[in-house]
């Protein structure tokens, strides 16, 4: 029996879905054309005023229209109403249950009753609420915590660029009803140690309501123009993705034919990020160094004696999830009131040195003023370097005062 | 240069109490600490297994307390172990371990009277009285088998008296001081020995010392005062515990407790009134 990997990109009306095959050679995006009626599977459900269920963009247009509130969404908006489908009443996450476990099923099928080995799953910020919510769903139609595996959109570019050995950076352009996300995928250099990594700027306040919003279709041409330009000025872009909602709307490829410059190369479609969480539920690794989305892009050392050494102790990784950013270790003052940091961002290789000498510490003999140094950042700009007095046992007890200081990397 | 040292394994959350010494200990550069603050204690305890265990489990060294506890089984020397202890952390460079193991060497060849008062006075210092009399005893007992000097024989007279101060009170210990006195000739000796003479209550026994070792007019103050200044302290802490003893009692609402000792700490204090009166 075969066994596959999908990738599900969980966007805002609707899903697609990228099957590996056995061989694990290539990725492709699948389509349902008999599946519900249309070639969607939808993330966002409405109920109209007759009582008829609207889906995907429909549902999207139809609550844009009517500034309807109680939107259904997989991905967004989530609410406990029971949705009527006439025959019967399901809440929302039966009913998206329903449609990933019939998608799924139409997919084994067409494999020869192929198994699921693994399922990377996408969407735009994969917040630890969301991932929670999205592997109930699953679970709930019998796919259990390991064999899913979750990763923002900016994450399955770079999955995507570094797996499929791409050169140069790329932007990928998302717009979508509520405006413009961008990822620079920046590339690494393994001679000096810089890894591949990706940024995510968000142009949502450049255009509150996205593209889709702005019903003038040739206005809607020129702010598209605009944000684009704006989003690759003065960045030497391989290539270009453009994806989301802007991807139907006619005369797209012809603006986008301004852009081809110095062989930049210009992709639109829905498939990227599919694609990306494909090579994520494959790959057990990223075969370069990377450092993904949430993730911090600073090296953080001290200077301090260990193994019969001075050296620069390692407190803080580049690549550690921003969440998880926080470290600390203990050290016994000797002759020396005085610690050194060094702050390297590996993006560019340039380290920033940081000496702390905290006034009034507690007069003690040497080697007996033992002090916890806590590393750990707020936002991926913002280091708060933070030391304690923890004593030397009963020999030296504690004042456990705290000096702390904050790093603007910014 | 000026360093950082990091430090190694965990910071335990209970406590060692090291053996004989009276410190307890949490960390690896604690216990580093302690040998090289009193290494004539450190036997006491580096053959403990029960610190080897310490070590292994809960500072989460498990290399180093395995091998402790080998060394400890096989009844290696002393050297052997704290070069063990030592080279488990960064809290000592290699320069001062060595330094502090050829001093160690040199101790190790002294005499045997000598590694003995040093370790009673470590016991004395650490509040170990009763080891410490016990080693100053034995010393005073084998004195002249070692041919101690009679000024060394007046420094252990004095520390054992000291010691005994807190074991068995002040009449011995006037009598070890007298002796020390007559030995070692030092004014603090004679302070000491006069202090006990008036705490013990013998009266005789003072005013007859102070005759015999026509004791200047500037040690008579200082004794007044010496003697003075403990009684208000002792006087001080019986305050303090009685209005603790009256919080507690009220904490707990046992409000007939409270008032009966507020009637007792009353008329103490009436009583004080009237002596200081009379």
């Amino acid at each position: 029996m075969a066994s596959l990997m999908l990738g599900i990109d969980f966007s805002k009306t609707d899903m697609q879905i990228g099957i590996w095959n056995e061989e694990r050679t290539c990725a492709d995006v699948y389509q349902f054309p008999e599946y519900m009626g249309g070639d969607i599977i939808p993330t966002m459900v409405i109920a109209n005023e007759e009582g008829n269920l609207l889906v995907a963009k429909e549902a999207l247009d139809y609550s844009m229209k009517t500034q309807q509130h109680g939107v259904t969404s997989l991905y967004g908006n989530l609410s406990n109403d029971k949705i009527d489908l006439g025959t019967r009443q399901m809440s929302v996450n039966q009913l998206f249950a329903h449609y990933l476990q019939e998608t799924l099923a139409v997919i084994r099928k067409r494999f020869g009753s192929a198994s699921i080995a693994r399922i990377g799953i996408t969407g735009e910020r994969m917040t630890e609420e969301k991932k929670h919510h999205l592997a109930e769903i699953m679970e709930s139609i019998g796919y259990s915590g390991d064999k899913l595996f979750f990763a923002s959109h900016a994450d399955t570019v770079l999955w995507y660029e570094i797996c499929e050995s791409t050169k140069g950076s790329s932007m990928t352009l998302d717009f979508d009803s509520k405006g413009m996300m961008a990822y620079l995928m920046n590339p690494g250099n393994e001679d000096m140690d810089i890894p591949y990594y990706v940024e995510t700027i968000d142009y949502t306040g450049l255009m509150p309501g996205g593209l889709t919003g702005i019903l003038d279709e040739e206005e809607r041409k020129n702010s598209f123009t605009g944000v684009t330009e704006l989003a690759i000025a003065r960045k030497a872009v391989a290539r270009l993705y453009v994806t989301g909602d802007i991807v139907d709307t006619p005369g797209v490829s012809t603006i986008l034919g301004r852009f081809y410059n110095n062989g930049r190369r210009i992709f639109t479609g829905r498939s990227l990020y599919c694609l990306g969480a494909c090579y994520y539920a494959v790959k057990e690794k990223l075969p370069k160094k990377a450092i993904g989305d949430a993730q911090i892009f600073h090296d953080v050392t001290l200077e301090a004696y260990e193994d019969a050494v001075i050296h620069q102790v390692l407190l803080l990784k580049a690549g550690t999830d921003l969440s998880k950013a926080g470290a600390g270790i203990q050290v016994i003052l000797d002759d020396t009131r005085e610690m050194k940091f060094q702050i390297t961002d590996v993006r560019t290789a340039e380290s920033i040195n940081c000496t702390l000498h905290p006034e009034e510490f507690p007069f003690r003999e040497n080697k007996t003023l033992r002090l916890e140094i806590e590393a750990r950042f707020l936002d991926y700009e913002t280091l708060v370097l933070k030391i304690r007095d923890v004593g030397f046992g009963d020999i030296c007890p504690a004042s456990y005062r705290v000096w702390e200081q904050t790093v603007n990397l910014g | 240069m000026g360093k950082l040292i990091v430090t190694t394994g965990n910071y335990a959350k209970t406590g060692y109490l090291l053996k004989n010494s009276k410190q307890n200990i949490y960390s690896i550069e604690e216990l580093c600490y302690c040998i090289m603050r009193n290494p004539e204690l450190c036997d006491d305890y580096l053959y403990d297994e029960g610190l080897a265990r310490y070590i292994r489990e809960s500072l989460g060294l498990k290399e180093r307390g395995a091998l402790l506890a080998d060394l400890i089984k096989r009844d290696a020397p002393l050297k052997d172990l704290i070069t063990v202890v030592f080279c488990s952390c960064d809290y000592y460079t290699k320069e001062e371990i060595e330094e502090f193991l050829q001093e160690q060497s040199k101790v190790e060849r002294s005499e045997e009277w000598v590694r003995t008062k040093s370790k009673a006075d470590s016991y004395l210092t650490h509040g170990n009285f009763r080891d410490a009399v016990m080693n100053y005893r034995f010393l005073l007992k084998e004195k002249e088998t070692y041919g101690i000097t009679s000024e060394t024989l007046g420094d252990i007279y004095h520390n054992l008296a000291i010691a005994l101060l807190h074991t068995d009170g002040f009449g011995e210990a006037a009598d070890y001081f007298r002796e020390a006195y007559e030995r070692n000739n030092r004014e603090e000796t004679l302070k000491q020995y006069l202090l006990a003479l008036r705490f013990s209550g013998d009266r005789v026994m003072y005013e007859s010392a102070l005759d015999i070792y026509q004791v200047s007019e500037s040690i008579s103050k200082w004794l007044d005062v010496a003697f003075f200044q403990t009684e208000l302290e002792t006087q001080e802490i019986s305050d303090f515990n009685d209005i603790n003893l009256l919080r507690q009692l009220l904490r707990d609402g046992k409000i007939n407790e409270f008032y009966i000792n507020v009637n007792r700490i009353t008329e103490q204090m009436k009583e004080q009134y009237r002596k200081y009166n009379e």
